[in-house]
């Protein structure tokens, strides 16, 4: 599976399984209130496990995980 | 698995309990009363270098791993009957350093490191309001960018720290329109506290830490330049969950060390105090009591340890540090009202300190995120 479907699997399953109308794979998440301060550790940590990348604190903004794509970009720019 | 100190942890912690035992706990129930902050006591901590356990050498630290830090706060807490003299070092290191060691420039960590670590300054952290206490990230402080400055307006309230303290990293709301929140945008200021503008209400006469100071902070046109920013613009929401990580680590080590004298406090007084010509401490009610004090510590040890382990590792432990931070506080608090039970109407008297303990411990349930906000937060990361 690539960054992209995992993220967005992981994302459906955890993130966004109370908010049916969010498209995750287009919206904002962070406008929806998919990613919020709790969601953004957890995705995080899902991250650092999964593709064995490390995100520093300072990374943590909300412009890197506003869309599906600002994520998938930040993890394969380090995956890479 | 190692549970094993090493030999210097050993030896730092016996000092340290050594040092609190001569030069802190003399006149703790008159402070109390009177809500005095112990000055004096700060600086000797400083010279212990307490002040800078995790702050590297070149800044006039130690350098010690997140472990060892946690061993020195555990024998601080096991030493230092003036838990509020304590919390003030805890609000210090972990509110106020490290975010400054992490996220700070150079220049931010030159300026403010070294006289942090041997008390010349006193700092704290300001994110609560009146209006934003658990939902923190709601907060109406407002930083306005204006050429190379922030205007911020605001105000916070429940600050340790800020009647003595000479710099404060105040959270506000950076977000352009009317967005509020994470998604909205906060931001972290390194504001001195002789800023124009800044002002500290009176000291706020709290249940127990009275040793340690609490105010309320406003913020009128305060206007700092742009090089106070700690971290970037929008980094604030991350500043604040890695403190909160520390905190719930570093400071509840403390209260685990306080635990750990109550405990033994207690064991003590059951065998000396007979009544009905027998030391209290064979009857199954009291020595039970005692029993689960000693299970709340025992199992508080590793849960928290944990945490260090994990962040020495260099990985991320929000869950293991708000398992930790709800069961310590918890059992904190259960720990003392036991110890109050089993010394009986002495017990709530100020003299044999077990009133002050409890008092001093219900505050753990409530800051670094109470109890319900990290069970919801332990929840949400079950998926529910
Ligand atoms: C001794 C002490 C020192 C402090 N020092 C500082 C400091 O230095 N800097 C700083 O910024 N702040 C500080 N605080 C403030 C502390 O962080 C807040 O008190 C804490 O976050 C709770 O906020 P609140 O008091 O506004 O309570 P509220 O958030 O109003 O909570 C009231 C009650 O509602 C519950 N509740 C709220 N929301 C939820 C929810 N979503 N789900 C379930 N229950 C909920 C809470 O658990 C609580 O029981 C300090 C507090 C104390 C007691």
């Amino acid at each position: 599976m690539d960054i992209r479907t995992q993220l967005l699997a992981f994302i459906q399953g955890e993130l966004a399984k109370n908010a049916p109308d969010v498209d995750v794979a287009s919206d904002s998440l962070v406008e929806t209130g998919v990613i919020d301060s709790v969601g953004i550790l957890k995705l995080v940590t899902f991250i650092e496990k999964t593709f064995s990348v490390k995100i520093g604190d300072d990374e943590l903004l909300p412009e890197n995980f506003d869309t599906l794509d600002d994520v998938t970009r930040l993890v394969a720019d380090k995956a890479g | 698995m190692d549970f094993a100190l090493t030999e210097e942890q050993v030896l730092f912690r016996k000092q340290i309990v050594d040092f609190a035992h001569k030069r802190l706990n003399e006149g703790v129930v008159e402070r109390d009363e009177a809500s005095t902050f112990d000055r004096a006591g700060f600086m000797a901590c400083a010279e212990l270098g307490l002040l800078g356990l995790p702050v590297p050498e070149q800044y006039g630290g130690l350098g010690l791993d997140v472990v060892s830090c946690m061993v020195a706060m555990e024998a601080l807490g096991y030493g230092a009957a003036d838990q509020g003299l304590a919390f003030a070092v805890n609000t210090q290191l972990w509110t106020c350093e490290l975010p400054i060691l992490k996220f700070g420039t150079e220049a931010q960590k030159q300026r403010y490191l070294p006289k942090l670590v041997t008390g010349e300054l006193i700092g704290g952290h300001a994110t609560s309001e009146p209006g934003s206490g658990s939902d923190a990230f709601a907060m109406q402080t407002k930083a306005v960018e204006d050429g190379d400055h922030w205007v911020i307006n605001g105000s916070k309230t429940f600050i340790t720290n800020a009647p003595i303290a000479d710099v404060l990293i105040i959270f506000a709301s950076t977000a352009t329109g009317e967005k509020r929140g994470f998604g909205g945008g906060l931001s972290a200021f390194l504001v001195d506290m002789d800023t124009p503008g800044v002002s500290v209400g009176r000291p706020l006469h709290k249940m127990g830490l009275r040793t340690s100071p609490t105010a309320e902070v406003t913020l009128d046109e305060v206007r700092v330049p742009a090089t106070a920013m700690l971290g970037r613009k929008g980094g604030g929401a991350a500043i604040f969950n890695s403190e909160m990580e520390w905190e719930r680590s570093c400071l509840f080590a403390c209260h685990l060390g306080a635990m750990e004298r109550q405990l033994e406090r207690c064991v003590t007084y059951a065998q000396e105090r007979v009544q009905f010509g027998q030391p209290i401490g064979n009857y199954q009610a009291v020595s039970h009591r005692i029993a689960n004090m000693k299970l709340r510590v025992e199992m508080a040890r590793p849960m928290l340890y944990k945490v260090g382990w994990l962040k020495d590792r260099g990985e991320r432990a929000v869950l293991e540090a708000a398992i930790a931070k709800l069961y310590v506080s918890e059992a904190y608090v259960q720990s003392s009202l036991d110890a109050v039970a089993i010394h009986g109407g002495y017990g709530y008297m100020a003299e044999y300190e077990m009133e002050r303990m409890l008092r001093d411990s219900v505050g753990s349930v409530l800051y670094s995120g109470t109890s319900d906000i990290q069970r919801n937060l332990i929840a949400r990361w079950l998926g529910l």
